[in-house]
């Protein structure tokens, strides 16, 4: 546990020294999506918070994952009494706690947009909770990918897209669902949480393999 | 009964059909510094990161520590120190942030961390970057990256180290740090493994050096005694060399202008020869170690190879 939360306050020390461009961007990124929800008339509901998910986790796995393999100290990091279970869930609780952590955020400004000049009753907190929800079973979906895809990829700059690729995947595939079978819409969120639990477990066989030092390039 | 540290048998590594070492055997016990060389390309690096678990051996069977090092386990990580090609820093925290780490890693307290920095790394810089305003790592330069990733492998004083090229960008003080930490380290029974082109590195601090070539790891000729060349600037008399030999136990050869020959133990050795040589009339124009005595060594077994 204590080499996990090392790893973890590795991590928030490393995001807390980012240059001021990246909390800047991330500012933005906020900014920008709390107000979709004012824009009902996109009829596309929660969804949108999938996608958020995607580029806000995709960001974090980027500088998590992929920066420690392109540097090549992944390595040094795995000969260092760490385990390798260790950096792993260390790193992916991190950027899931990130995510979620900006989710809120964006989700508790994008209320006071609503409150202030959309209809705050025709969204109720039980949508919200639902976004969010949905936002953070979508995270671990993005997290459990970037993870893996961070090994197998030999050119991880493709992760974002990978990620968007198989977010969309996903929800048209559980769109598609009701023409065979009647399905109930917050079965989403579990569905993405049971393909985020694969991914992880793809990552944690690759953690434990060689590709995990093997070089990759931009 | 001495007990191996490091031990390799029979081990090979191949990438799909590319064989990169095969049958490599290899033993370093407690206290002992093993040098490798070889040229670029030959797998000196990847037989580092298959003795350290991060690439599976393809045969073969390896210990470090009495552990198989792919089974990674965290006791066997706890005490090795490395030094590999990337420093392993996260460049936005300062070294002492760095430091922590690494120390938490290995289940070293803070206070364990400061009284190493105090004791043994006061006169460089690290010691102003882990107690006076730091930055961060990134701006760092590669000779100082480097004493960084001395200072961590050296952390806790671990059973076994192995540096991939650890004098690369070093200056002349560092080099003589890093060559004192590694007799301290050699002092407290570390196990240590070399990996560098800087033969004169080698030849001053190994004990015995391999060479790995042609997928094979080969020691040099004269086994542990090929570090610790020396040379007398001295006649080519035959009883001059037959005294040689009698102390040193190994034949010596004359180049037409020196005697050459290696020493095991040189601080006791070379006085006795000169002594001797002084005494059999020998009029002697200088003593120096051998410095291109490995590197002819090599050159010699490659050829051979």
């Amino acid at each position: 546990m204590k080499k996990l939360n090392a790893i973890i306050g590795k991590e928030w020390a490393g995001f807390l020294g980012s240059e001021r461009g990246v909390f800047s961007v991330y500012g933005i990124l906020v900014l920008s999506w709390s107000f979709l929800p004012l824009y009902k008339g996109l009829g596309t509901g929660p969804i949108w918070w999938l996608f958020f998910s995607v580029v806000i986790s995709g960001n974090f796995t980027n500088t998590v994952f992929v920066s420690e393999r392109l540097s090549g100290s992944m390595e040094v990091l795995l000969t260092s009494g760490f385990s390798r279970d260790a950096v792993l869930w260390g790193k992916s609780i991190f950027v899931l706690a990130m995510s979620c952590a900006i989710g809120l955020l964006c989700i508790g400004i994008s209320r006071i947009w609503v409150s202030l000049w959309g209809n705050a009753s025709a969204d109720g907190s039980m949508d919200v909770l639902y976004g969010f929800g949905l936002y953070c079973a979508g995270t671990c979906l993005n997290v459990g990918c970037g993870a893996w895809m961070s090994v197998r990829l030999q050119s991880p700059r493709l992760i974002p897209f990978v990620g968007i690729l198989l977010m969309s995947l996903t929800i048209a595939g559980f769109a598609a669902l009701p023409l065979i079978a009647p399905v109930p819409q917050w079965l989403l969120g579990p569905a993405l949480l049971c393909l985020a639990m694969v991914f992880l477990m793809l990552a944690r066989n690759d953690f434990n393999g060689e590709r995990i030092i093997q070089p990759i390039h931009l | 009964m001495s007990i191996t540290t490091v031990y390799c048998e029979g081990t090979s590594k191949r990438f799909g059909a590319s064989v990169v070492f095969d049958e490599c055997s290899l033993a370093i016990g407690p206290g002992t510094i093993y040098g490798l060389v070889g040229l670029n390309g030959a797998g000196k690096t990847t037989l580092i990161r298959v003795l350290l678990g991060l690439l599976k051996p393809s045969g073969g069977a390896v210990t470090v520590l009495g552990h198989v090092p792919w089974e990674h386990s965290e006791t066997m990580y706890a005490r090795v120190g490395v030094v590999l090609e990337n420093d392993g820093f996260a460049g936005n925290l300062t070294i002492r942030q760095n430091l922590g780490i690494f120390a938490a890693a290995k289940g070293i307290s803070w206070a364990g961390v400061e009284a190493y920095i105090r004791e043994f790394w006061a006169d460089t810089f690290v010691y102003g970057e882990v107690f006076g305003p730091s930055k961060k790592t990134k701006y760092f330069s590669r000779g100082q990256r480097m004493q960084c990733s001395l200072c961590r492998a050296f952390l806790g004083w671990p059973s076994v180290c192995f540096f991939d090229e650890p004098t690369v960008a070093l200056d002349v003080e560092a080099y003589d740090h890093f060559c004192r930490l590694c007799r301290v380290a050699r002092g407290r029974g570390a196990a240590m493994l070399i990996s560098s082109h800087q033969l004169s590195a080698v030849e001053e601090l190994c004990d015995s050096v391999g060479v790995l070539g042609n997928k094979k790891l080969r020691p040099l000729e004269n086994g542990s005694a090929v570090c610790g060349g020396w040379s007398i600037i001295a006649g080519p008399n035959e009883n001059y060399g037959a005294i040689i030999e009698r102390i040193t136990g190994s034949a010596p050869s004359h180049d037409g202008n020196a005697w050459h020959f290696t020493a095991s133990a040189p601080k006791t050795m070379v006085p006795d020869i000169v002594e001797e040589l002084v005494r059999a009339g020998c009029r002697i124009g200088e003593v120096s170690p051998d410095k291109n005595g490995l590197r002819e060594k090599i050159r010699t077994h490659y050829e051979k190879a």
